[in-house]
């Protein structure tokens, strides 16, 4: 009797921290049909005969009329019939803009906004190219990219061409940086795959997966479309200064997931570009305006064992909290998500298999990823969104894969990502061929919401119940222009630990997170020290800043 | 008369042609089979050449790589300060494209002649994306090349030359005839 009691308790005790640690865990829920989120992202046919239809699109959380509410932006593709001689469209599906109406709904004003394009888009990436106050966005696509300038007045104007950046090769990742620190926004674009219209609407399953399923070729056996840099003329206008920066991509890599950031904290922005099924580049910039590549022997651009893989999305934080900046790169299935160890001064060292992430990474087929604070407990965790790319590993369950696949939330314990997908809410269990993924608090609760778009679906917006628990400090950056200072470093120092972020456009995979810093603070309710290195180099500095508030900082005040 | 006599004329054709085909179309199908047969057999002398070119043609893009880094280590071991460390990270980069059977431009020739499809992780030693580097021997020069640029200003000729002869080493292995 006694021993039987014993054992009770004890089962009650370990069934009660078992529930206490899952209650702990913020939830994620899907929230995007009941706040107006039904834009289908059409990405061709069902049988995904050409990469085309493979690589999906992206999304951006934008705040794109300054009233302090993140909006959204959906880029769209094409729907294809089944025609095994030749695909028709079926139809052209529209880029969305939906405006945060602020009480958890959305309205879609693309129209309005004179943004709703038509062409097949591929990605989006956020930033003030003309220094007006009001965030423009660049638009990849198959086909002449698009530059929408923010008029400020809640519509936006294409100017790609009379900007010089409508580049017509078929675009994935890209990125609005200073290159050259001459206060101004250049822009990076990351080309995939020389392809036309016609190869696609005309294309075979050629390739053989795993020795027993037809599926769509490539990207090996095409010619790589070559990456491209702009440098911002200061007067509305770019130069095609691909060549004069030394970011000749002569290499022709797949180039998908685009990350510029200041890897090295030298002063100046370096750019990093996943490549898929070739070796990742490493551009370091020079300080000069120009760039070496650098990834073979830095250790960034190939795993451990000194191979390629197939990188599709990117993102850097400092995830080991050494004050260097690691980065996490997402590749193919069967193949393990990279996350290369900064170990200071750009040298870099696959640290996967040490940490355990082969066995939570391998099968999935992995898109866009990032660094993200999820349960506000003072350090970065990682979450990624997958989907597989060919639809017919659904005709062979021996093969352990999916089309559909449920994204990996991985939180970040002692510097090892443990994987709690199961235990994050039922919007995590829901199963998509996810691709784009951005990162931002549209609710304005403190806590970091998920968007993520998937093949031929409207997108999921996951939305985080109880992340804020624990204290959190968010920050608007504007710079001497009143533009959101991309390049912008803040270091706060709150309950004896310091932390670090970085503003950027671009990252993930194709897609945009909010232009804003987040910071969970654990159980500190004051941060004891923030500093703000701004872009130009000056500094400001804040002490015993209170907590759970969204702080705009302006550089000089 | 005329009409009844190109009849018979016409038919007198058509009887011989068919009489004659069935030998033409033998004769035809017997020349068609050696003129495969032929014409197969110089296609294979062909690629079995173009093999051999290919084979020949990367030998030398390694050795250059490989001279290339060599001669970059030899100025490093002789320079001092910033000159130094450019020529060790020049040698960085010879020593990583030799471990890629070429530079980049040449590895974007050479991802359109792979097999179609992505790159997957395989723990297996392998050198099928390559002809003549394998994978364990580029993992040596990859680690090879970011010690050699990590090596810095204050590298002294000895460690410079110790990077010379183990990259002389992996590169005999590599390319010793098997």
């Amino acid at each position: 009797m006694k021993k039987l009691l014993c054992s009770s308790v004890c089962i009650c005790v370990h069934l009660w921290f078992h529930f206490a640690a899952f209650a702990a865990t913020p939830q994620f829920v899907d929230v995007a049909k009941e706040a107006g989120l039904t834009t289908i992202q059409w990405c061709g046919g069902p049988e995904r005969n050409h990469l085309l239809e493979s690589a999906g699109q992206g999304c951006a959380f934008v705040d794109y009329d300054n009233d302090g509410k993140l909006d959204i932006v959906l880029v769209n593709g094409w729907r294809l019939d089944s025609d095994p001689d030749r695909r028709k469209i079926v139809e052209k599906g529209k880029l969305a803009l939906y405006h945060n109406l602020g009480n958890g709904t959305f309205e879609n004003v693309a129209d309005k906004a004179g943004i709703a394009d038509d062409g097949w888009g591929c990605g989006v990436c956020a930033g003030d190219y003309d220094n007006d106050g009001f965030v423009d966005l660049y638009v990849t696509r198959f086909g002449p990219n698009r530059l929408y300038r923010n008029r400020g007045n809640g519509t936006f104007e294409q100017v790609a061409e009379r900007a010089g950046v409508a580049h017509g090769s078929w675009s994935a990742g890209c990125s609005f940086f200073d290159a050259d620190k001459d206060g101004d926004l250049d822009l990076y674009v990351a080309c995939y795959v020389e392809a036309t219209m016609e190869e696609v609407l005309t294309a075979r399953r050629t390739t053989l997966w795993q020795d027993k399923l037809k599926v769509m070729a490539g990207p090996f056996g095409f010619r790589g479309a070559r990456d491209k840099f702009y440098r911002n003329n200061g007067d509305g206008t770019f130069t095609d200064a691909t060549k004069q920066a030394g970011l000749e991509d002569d290499g022709e890599g797949y180039g998908l997931g685009v990350l510029t950031s200041d890897l090295d904290r030298d002063g100046d922005i370096d750019i990093y570009v996943a490549n898929d099924s070739n070796p990742n580049y490493l551009w370091r910039n020079n300080g000069d305006g120009t760039f070496t590549e650098i990834g073979g022997w830095s250790g960034a651009g190939l795993n451990a064992d000194g191979k390629a893989q197939a990188g599709m999305g990117v993102d850097s934080a400092d995830f080991d909290g050494d004050a260097i900046a690691d980065i996490y790169v997402t590749n193919f299935a069967r193949d393990y998500d990279t996350l290369y160890r900064g170990t200071g001064e750009l040298y870099f060292e696959d640290i996967s298999l040490a940490l355990g992430l082969k066995p939570i990474t391998n099968m999935p087929l992995s898109w866009g990823c990032s660094f993200l604070d999820f349960d506000n407990d003072a350090d970065v965790d990682i979450f990624v969104a997958s989907g597989h790319i060919y639809p017919q590993v659904d005709q062979l369950p021996e093969l352990g894969e999916t089309y559909a696949q449920r994204g990996q939330l991985m939180e970040n314990r002692d510097g090892k990502p443990i994987e709690i997908t199961g235990a994050a809410g039922p919007g995590l269990q829901i199963k998509r061929s996810m691709r784009g993924l951005a990162v931002g608090d549209y609710d304005n609760d403190g806590d970091l919401d998920l968007l993520i778009t998937a093949i031929d679906s409207p997108p999921l917006l996951l939305r985080n119940d109880g992340g804020n628990a624990k204290h959190w400090l968010e920050l608007r950056l504007l710079d001497k222009h009143k533009r959101d200072a991309l390049g912008a470093f803040a270091k706060i120092t709150a309950g004896g630990k310091s932390q670090q972020r970085e503003l950027r456009s671009g990252s993930t995979y194709a897609s945009q997170s909010m232009l804003r810093l987040h910071f969970g603070l654990g159980d500190a309710a004051t941060i004891d020290k923030l500093e703000i290195t701004w872009p130009s180099g000056a500094k400001t500095a804040r002490e015993t800043v209170r907590s759970n508030q969204l702080l705009t900082l302006r550089e000089g005040e | 008369m005329k009409t009844a006599l190109t009849t018979i004329g016409l038919a007198a054709v058509l009887v011989l042609a068919v009489a004659a085909a069935p030998r033409d179309h033998a004769e035809e199908m017997k020349r068609a089979k050696q003129n495969t047969a032929e014409t197969y057999e110089h296609l294979a002398t062909a690629l079995i050449e173009m093999r051999k070119t290919e084979n020949g043609l990367v030998k030398g893009i390694i050795m250059h790589n490989a001279g290339a880094a060599d001669m970059a280590l030899a100025q490093a071991a002789n320079a001092s300060g910033g000159d130094k460390k450019k020529a060790l990270e020049r040698a960085a980069e010879e020593i990583n494209n030799a471990a890629s059977e070429g530079d980049k431009p040449v590895q974007a020739v050479r991802q359109r002649l792979s097999k179609a499809g992505h790159t997957h992780h395989t723990d297996a030693e392998t050198k099928e994306d390559y002809l003549f580097i394998d994978s364990k021997e580029k993992k040596q020069l990859i680690d090879l090349a970011q010690r050699v640029s990590k090596m810095g200003e204050d590298a002294n000729a000895d460690e410079i030359n110790k990077a010379r002869d183990q990259l002389r080493e992996i590169m005999s292995n590599a390319l010793r005839d098997e």
